[in-house]
């Protein structure tokens, strides 16, 4: 009898012991709301030396580029074929340059890229040159401390080469973190052999969009659409809409400068496309049975004839679909302001543990602020945001280009850090859930707009 | 209708149920076969595994490789820690299982069950610790963080398998063995062993299989490419922002599979053998 007890009990306290073990290791909302907290006094404290400081950046610190001892560095980034082929051109060159220095190359694909890079950061083990994603470097850093001031080594690095937004923008507590290798936004993209079968032009106002989508619901079985939209594109769009007629930005310091009613009035807007026939519902579009727009058939056959989307991955929706003329469409005027928003597609950055910084920041300088590594390198991972490198290459014909600068021509707002967190992007995050109960029917824009603006607002206030 | 006739007709119904059936299950094999000949377009807009216009490139391509290193390369590299992986699974996990199975001592319950415990725990919740202690160690960009834990008989879900194995051979034998003059290890490797080998045989293609297709492992404790696996080597071209050709993947992938069924078929007797003994003793 003893001994039965004594067996539960043991029993109960391994239970105990692994579920204890398996919650301490969870983000509970207690933990992140603590750490939030000291961040954001960390931020608080940070905001009153800076102020103290004036907003001068930090002056070069006079690091010279060893060009004498045998130096390895490491560079570490994600991509494809293209962009590794072209990236491993642009080292040569630069270890021919350096003859002391020899690089490292460490890529792979996007899948897992964030795990092994988080966990390389967070134990000093990174790679001295990082490509990151704009929004890691200020969930990993959110108060400058993990990578090098950049401004530090601006007598390696050409500074002035690079938009006064991008610096303002990956400056924290005065602590330049990042540069962006290119800056991207969406684009109207339009099957072009479709529209002429139907027999309408590109629109550019909102109401020829409206005509636009009257006149796919008259062609043939009414099955064709001028615009496919997941749930996140429908969000970005909904946030172009809304800063054309408000001419607002989405999100500053932290705070969602849109109110619920103005949140609420996108939504409906958004229902609106899809009773012109513009967009069809999600419901349609879960119907066609690929979740990716790319392998979707009905793109692929021309049945949906226009996107809002990365000018950086038009190539990619055009080659899917062989056999269709494409173009780039003028934004199209919904108010009287210029809405959506860039972002950097990838920015690179060195860890304060690199034990060369001088070293790679002159990699970084070389591959994108020189002309022959900018010419390596081309167009394999955007449009370069570096000036100097933007101008040693010949874009004349290309797709991407032509987007691209449409795109910084047009947007005046960029992107927040929150905008594209998990929680809010993923498929089971807050635009997919709030926009399919929209969608659906299942609740009104009210509610909806009060679920969603919610969640927003609580993610703004854990990254503060 | 004459017994005969209907003997036929039930044969046929049979067969053509189960082939038909079969045929539906091997379908997805069939078609990633035709895949790799197909254009990007042709895959996402037919089913038929016939490629229209049947192309090459997809081989081609895939033996360019990066850096002067192809397919084969890779798979090397795979099998470099995936063999020692194997061998230190079964040497560690038959010795665990022997001593939990056979020996009494001072906490055995408790260290069961934290053994079993652990077989619980998922992969995830070990990346970080296990990272920061090899980084410590100054195991990383090496194939040991992913061998070592194999050997301390940290795959859990083999020692217990060979556990219950243990529990159904008749200890007699080896008192047998002991009369006789067998020591503790003579009589396991004598005795125990090859009785275990239909289950032996279980772990280390089980082993083999999951530390193949293992891609997270070697991705965060590996850097050098020249070391990555071909779990790895298959994504790289996948970038998602610019698009990649999916018939290089499938035929990489295709030839990739091919020493993962050579070894399951060479071992498939002991193999079938195994999993059948561990439904009825254990």
């Amino acid at each position: 009898m003893r001994k039965t007890t004594w067996k539960k009990v043991t029993a109960l306290v391994m239970a105990g012991a692994v579920s204890a073990s398996l919650f301490g290791c969870m983000p509970t909302a207690d933990n992140q709301k603590t750490e939030a907290t000291t961040t954001a006094a960390a931020g608080a404290e940070a905001e009153t030396v800076e102020s103290t400081e004036s907003s001068e950046p930090a002056a070069a610190a006079g690091l010279e580029i060893n060009t004498t001892d045998p130096i390895t560095l490491r560079m570490n980034w994600w991509g494809g074929d293209s962009r590794h082929q072209a990236t491993l051109d642009g080292i040569k060159a630069f270890e021919a340059k350096y003859p002391n220095i020899k690089v490292e190359a460490e890529y792979e694909s996007f899948t897992g890229h964030e795990e092994k890079v988080a966990l390389a950061l967070k134990s000093g083990s990174a790679a001295d040159v990082l490509q990151l994603n704009m929004d890691w470097v200020f969930n990993y850093s959110p108060d400058g401390s993990m990578f090098v001031d950049l401004n530090t080594v601006s007598d390696i690095i050409d500074l002035s080469a690079y938009d006064q937004s991008d610096i303002d923008y990956y400056t924290t507590n005065g602590v330049l973190q990042a540069l962006p290798a290119s800056n991207t936004g969406r684009v109207f993209f339009w099957n072009t052999t479709r529209l002429a079968d139907v027999g309408v032009e590109i629109p550019t106002t909102l109401d020829e969009l409206y005509a636009v989508g009257e006149a796919f619901a008259a062609y043939e079985d009414g099955t064709y659409y001028p615009m496919i939209l997941n749930e996140l594109d429908r969000m970005t769009l909904m946030v172009y809409y809304l800063q054309c007629v408000y001419g607002k930005p989405w999100v500053e310091n932290y705070e969602l400068q849109y109110s619920l009613e103005e949140f609420q009035e996108g939504l409906e807007w958004l229902s609106l496309l899809e009773e012109k026939h513009v967009v069809p519902t999600l419901e349609v579009l879960a119907g066609d049975g690929s979740e990716l727009v790319d392998t979707n058939q009905r793109w692929i056959d021309g049945h949906y004839a226009g996107m809002y989307i990365w000018d950086s991955n038009l190539n990619k929706f055009k080659s899917a679909a062989p056999g269709f003329e494409f173009a780039v469409g003028d934004y199209i005027k919904m108010g009287e302001y210029h809405g959506g928003m860039t972002k950097a597609s990838m920015v690179f950055s060195i860890p304060k543990t690199s034990e060369h910084p001088a070293e790679a920041a002159a990699l970084i300088q070389f591959l994108f602020g020189e002309e022959e590594g900018a010419q390596l390198l081309g167009d394999s991972r955007g449009i370069p945001a570096n000036k100097n490198g933007l101008a040693a290459l010949d874009l004349t014909g290309s797709l991407i280009a032509e987007a691209n600068t449409k795109v910084m021509e047009w947007s005046v707002f960029k992107f927040d850090p929150v905008f594209e967190r998990s929680a809010l992007k993923n498929p089971d995050g807050t635009y997919f859930m709030g926009l399919q109960l929209l969608s659906y029917g299942q609740d009104d824009a009210a509610g909806v707009a009060e679920y969603m603006v919610g969640d927003i607002k609580k993610q703004l206030d854990l990254a503060k | 209708m004459t017994k005969k006739t209907r003997n036929n007709i039930n044969t046929f119904l049979r067969y053509f149920i189960l082939i038909a059936v079969g045929i539906v299950m091997v379908y997805p094999l069939i078609w990633m076969v035709g895949a790799s000949f197909k254009t990007n377009s042709e895959i996402f807009s037919s089913v038929g595994f016939i490629p229209m216009a049947p192309t090459f490139d997809g081989y081609k391509r895939g033996f360019q490789g990066y850096e002067g290193m192809t397919l084969l390369h890779f798979m090397g590299n795979t099998y470099k820690f995936v063999i020692p992986k194997v061998i230190v699974t079964v040497i560690s996990a038959v010795i665990t299982a022997y001593g939990f199975a056979r020996f009494e001592f001072l906490g055995k319950k408790f260290s069961f069950a934290v053994l079993l415990s652990t077989l619980f725990l998922p992969q995830v919740v070990l990346n970080v610790p296990q990272y920061i202690l090899f980084n410590q160690i100054g195991w990383l960009d090496s194939y040991l963080p992913i061998v070592m834990p194999s050997l301390l008989a940290g795959d859990t879900y083999f020692v217990y398998m060979l556990i219950q194995f243990l529990r159904g051979i008749p200890r007699e034998l080896e008192e047998a063995a002991k009369i006789d003059g067998c020591n503790v290890m003579q009589t396991l490797w004598y005795v125990i062993v090859p009785m275990l080998k239909p289950s032996i045989v279980s772990c280390a293609l089980f082993q083999f299989m999951w530390a193949s297709n293992d891609f997270m492992g070697p991705l965060i404790y590996v850097n050098t490419v020249a070391k990555y696996p071909v779990s790895i080597f298959l994504r790289m071209s996948m970038d998602s922002d610019v698009g990649f050709e999916w018939n290089r993947v499938l035929a990489m992938s295709l030839i990739a599979i091919i020493p993962s069924l050579v070894v399951f078929f060479a071992a498939q007797n002991s193999f079938v053998d195994g999993i059948a003994a561990g439904g009825v003793k254990g």
